[in-house]
């Protein structure tokens, strides 16, 4: 058949045309339909289906979010006949960036967990909704998660633009030093800054591993990914140091200029310059740090207690030291009588409504799933399934199950954590037999002691702004430099007028001007 | 004489220097990472450096766990399909449209490069890119990692390039002979393309197998995420005593784990790069050379 070259242009055409065709049909998974519902009189059900969309960080990164026939969400649906569709955010370092280009595309779930800087960010652009008209659907969840206590963090002009609960999980950083070796060259638990200081140069300098090699550093650290020094906290709380603000004589200063701040950085150069810190701390990231003391080379470290005596890091150090064995002390004491093993605040999840939804008339459906959270389906959130996710002892307590698929479950378990003892024990109530002939039962040896530490309280300053977007990098890489400087001995004490006068210059009285009006406002300095 | 061929040999020899430090630079990270992920725990610890384990002791017990694990096998098979499948209608778009383009007395050339030239400049965007996506409902769906990259304007214009040098009296004589232009483009055209194709075709592939940031956006079903998702929440998971089972953990530490995963995420552009290199570097140089 004779092909005339318009039709052969055509037929080229046609193709490119089927192609481009093809791949744009391939589109799956549309929109789901959402609507307002009137809700049966006597019970939480509603009477029609009430779509609700909520996205929210996975608790356990490393297993991923739960797969599609998810009991949770048929849960949900049967009981309040509410179609829950949870986005996962798996990369947890991601889910600010990731709300917020949502929000930026005006896309907000209804519901969803922000930080306070993503709350500032968001109510500026109006898309935040007021919880105060719904609160009346949630009484239970209020008492329970400390929403009254934390209002103020969570208001602005009036409005609560976010749900601020407390925080459940443990206080989690101690300091770890390795009694074999203090056993082994006959020293006392160091107490001051200056015994502790003591302690490192004689775990460093008399060869506590006993192989004849300089191998060994009283402590360790690391700098994080923004250039801050860190594991070095104790050593602040000794100078009465750590967080971001402190309240004197009714002013509010920033922590980061103060005598403390100045007097720590010069104990830890002098940390430094003794050779008692494991040289490669200024580059180390906080993986080279952890696997510094697992394997043997560092005689004290404050650390994550669970990183550290779970079964899984303490596994791996006694794995490389057979012989070893590692307690938890308290933090040093410094010169004022000052001690503090690091900070910790009441404030843990924030939760934030889209105006949209607010509009779309869910609202209540959203504060009677929370509610549910925290009532009827609180074993379910906080837990999963008996058998599957967790197992009952005779006395009635929890044991959650530690298996991929179990975890992967319970990934919205955070949402439904109280923080009392039943849920620490179903957490960390396991107890371990070491090889060095250590047993250890994490909740009563570690996460109790852990709770004794002395530390800082932030709460008081929760509600107060963080550092604003304008200023955040410029602010932070000054001060994350200038401090580095003076801990690694780079810079000169003489020096910190002239670090503080840079904070200023990038900024810093904007912020303290923006945080003393909002503390005047709530009652923190008059 | 002599003294220039001892030059000669000096600056040979300081290259030479030069360039198998360059190697060595390369290549003593990644040997590290492989001796890391077959090496276990006590042995790890107790040489201190193991840079090249006892034969005996080696483990693949790592790997082992990783690849009977749901969700790295799982995810290496989507990045897998994403990549060749991706690469594949890449490919399809970009030669169709930079042929077109490349002929002189295409009457749209002038417009439509245009077009090209200034989402090269310009780019929308992340928020306008995103709210492209939601409406288009390509929401949690392999085609929100496929169709937004699907043309790259750079790639495009390479190609375009490499189509202008062909010489254009074979496609006279293709014609002269009644070819279509279908029979020219894919008869004659496209057996002359292959180092062009592997060219763009491997900076699409390895654009597609490092997928990352665009799947943390659009993708939110697990059985969906690409490798690379997986392999960042490996590495930066603090504690995996949730996903790896006791008695790997007694026998390999963390870091084994997480250079195992790293190995994996590397194998298969490890594997392609040796065959495309040839058409890889030809490709490149003839793509930029006009005239």
């Amino acid at each position: 058949m004779q092909v005339t070259p318009r039709r052969q242009r055509s037929a080229f055409q046609a193709f490119c045309a089927i192609v481009l065709g093809l791949m744009l049909a391939g589109q799956v998974f549309p929109a789901s339909a959402s609507s307002g519902a009137s809700q049966s009189s006597n019970s939480s059900r509603f009477q029609d289906t009430v779509s609700i969309t909520v996205f929210t960080n996975v608790q356990s990164p490393e297993v991923g979010p739960p797969e599609g026939d998810w009991f949770w969400k048929q849960a949900v649906l049967d009981e309040l006949n509410i179609d829950v569709n949870v986005q996962f955010q798996t990369q947890t370092s991601e889910y600010q960036s990731t709300l917020l280009t949502k929000g930026g595309a005006n896309d907000l779930p209804d519901l969803f967990q922000m930080d306070l800087n993503s709350m500032t960010n968001l109510n500026g652009q109006g898309l935040l909704a007021d919880w105060n008209p719904f609160l009346e659907f949630m009484p239970t969840y209020g008492e329970q998660n400390g929403v009254n206590e934390l209002v103020d963090v969570g208001t602005r002009d009036g409005k609560m633009i976010a749900l601020a609960t407390q925080n459940a999980n443990p206080f989690k950083t101690i300091i770890a030093i390795r009694q074999d070796w203090l056993d082994k060259l006959g020293l006392e638990y160091p107490k001051s800054t200056d015994e502790f200081l003591a302690v490192m140069k004689a775990f460093t300098e008399q060869d506590p591993d006993g192989n004849g090699q300089a191998d060994t550093y009283g402590w360790s650290g690391s700098v994080n990914s923004q250039g801050q020094i860190t594991a070095f906290e104790p050593i602040f709380g000794a100078f009465g140091a750590l967080g971001e603000w402190a309240v004197q004589d009714n002013q509010l200063v920033p922590v980061a200029t103060t005598e403390g701040r100045k007097q720590a950085l010069e104990f830890i150069a002098q940390m430094n310059a003794a050779g008692v810190i494991d040289p490669d701390w200024t580059s180390q990231t906080a993986e080279d740090f952890r696997a510094k003391w697992k394997a043997g080379r560092v005689g004290m470290f404050a650390e994550d207690w669970c990183a550290t005596l779970c079964v899984q890091g303490y596994g791996e150090f006694v794995a490389a030291n057979p012989t070893g064995m590692l307690t938890i002390i308290d933090p040093p004491v410094g010169p004022g009588g000052l001690s503090s093993m690091n900070v910790y605040t009441n404030l843990g999840d924030i939760y934030g409504m889209s105006q949209r939804a607010a509009d779309d008339g869910k609202g209540e459906a959203i504060a009677r799933l929370l509610e549910w959270i925290n009532g009827a389906g609180y074993e379910r959130t906080a837990f999963g399934v008996e058998g599957e996710n967790f197992t009952r002892n005779p006395d009635g307590s929890l044991l959650q199950i530690n298996e991929p698929t179990a975890i992967q479950n319970v990934q919205i378990r955070g949402w439904g954590y109280r923080g009392d003892e039943a849920e620490w024990l179903a957490r960390y109530g396991a107890v371990q037999d070491y090889d060095n002939g250590q047993t250890i039962d994490v909740y009563n040896d570690v996460l109790l002691r852990a709770a004794e530490l002395p530390k800082t309280d932030t709460t008081p300053f929760a509600s107060l702004p963080p550092v604003p977007a304008e200023i955040s990098a410029d602010y932070r890489r000054t001060l994350f430099e200038g401090e580095f400087a003076f801990a690694s001995g780079q810079r000169a004490p003489e020096e910190w007028d002239a670090h503080v006068e840079a904070l200023n210059a990038v900024g810093l009285q904007t912020w303290v001007d923006a945080a003393t009006e909002r503390a005047t406002e709530i009652g923190l300095i008059t | 004489m002599n003294y220039s061929a001892k030059g000669e040999r000096l600056f040979d020899g300081t290259i030479l220097l030069v360039l198998a430090l360059l190697c060595l630079a390369v290549i003593i990270p990644f040997w590290y990472i492989v001796v890391m992920s077959i090496t276990p725990l006590e042995v790890w610890t107790n040489t201190k450096t193991a840079f090249f384990p006892p034969l005996n002791k080696i483990t693949f017990a790592g790997y082992e766990q990783l690849l009977t694990s749901w969700r790295l096998p799982r995810s290496f098979g989507v990045s897998v399909f994403i990549t060749l499948f991706g690469t594949t209608l890449n490919l399809l778009v970009t030669m169709m449209m930079a042929y077109p383009l490349s002929l002189a007395h295409f009457r749209f050339r002038t417009p439509i490069l245009f077009m090209v030239l200034f989402t090269l400049l310009f780019n929308g965007g992340i928020i306008p890119t995103y709210i492209l996506v939601r409406d288009l409902h390509l929401m949690d769906s392999y085609w929100a990692l496929i169709l937004p990259g699907l043309v790259s304007a750079w790639n495009l214009l390479v190609m375009k390039a490499f189509f202008e040098n062909l010489p254009a009296e074979l496609r006279d004589a293709a014609k002269l002979d009644g070819a279509s232009d279908w029979q020219v483009f894919w008869d004659v055209v496209l057996p002359l393309s292959k180092p062009i194709l592997a060219t763009i075709g491997l900076f699409y592939a390895v654009t597609h197998w490092n997928s990352f940031f665009d799947a943390i956006l659009y993708i939110t079903t697990a059985e969906k995420q690409p490798l690379q998702i997986v392999l960042r929440q490996l590495l930066q998971a603090g504690n995996m005593n949730e996903y790896v089972d006791m008695d790997t953990r007694a026998a390999m530490p963390l870091q084994s784990l997480r250079a195992a995963a790293v190995i994996i995420a590397l194998v298969p552009m490890l594997i392609v790069y040796p065959f495309l290199q040839k058409h890889f570097t030809k490709g490149v140089l003839l793509g930029s050379i006009k005239g």
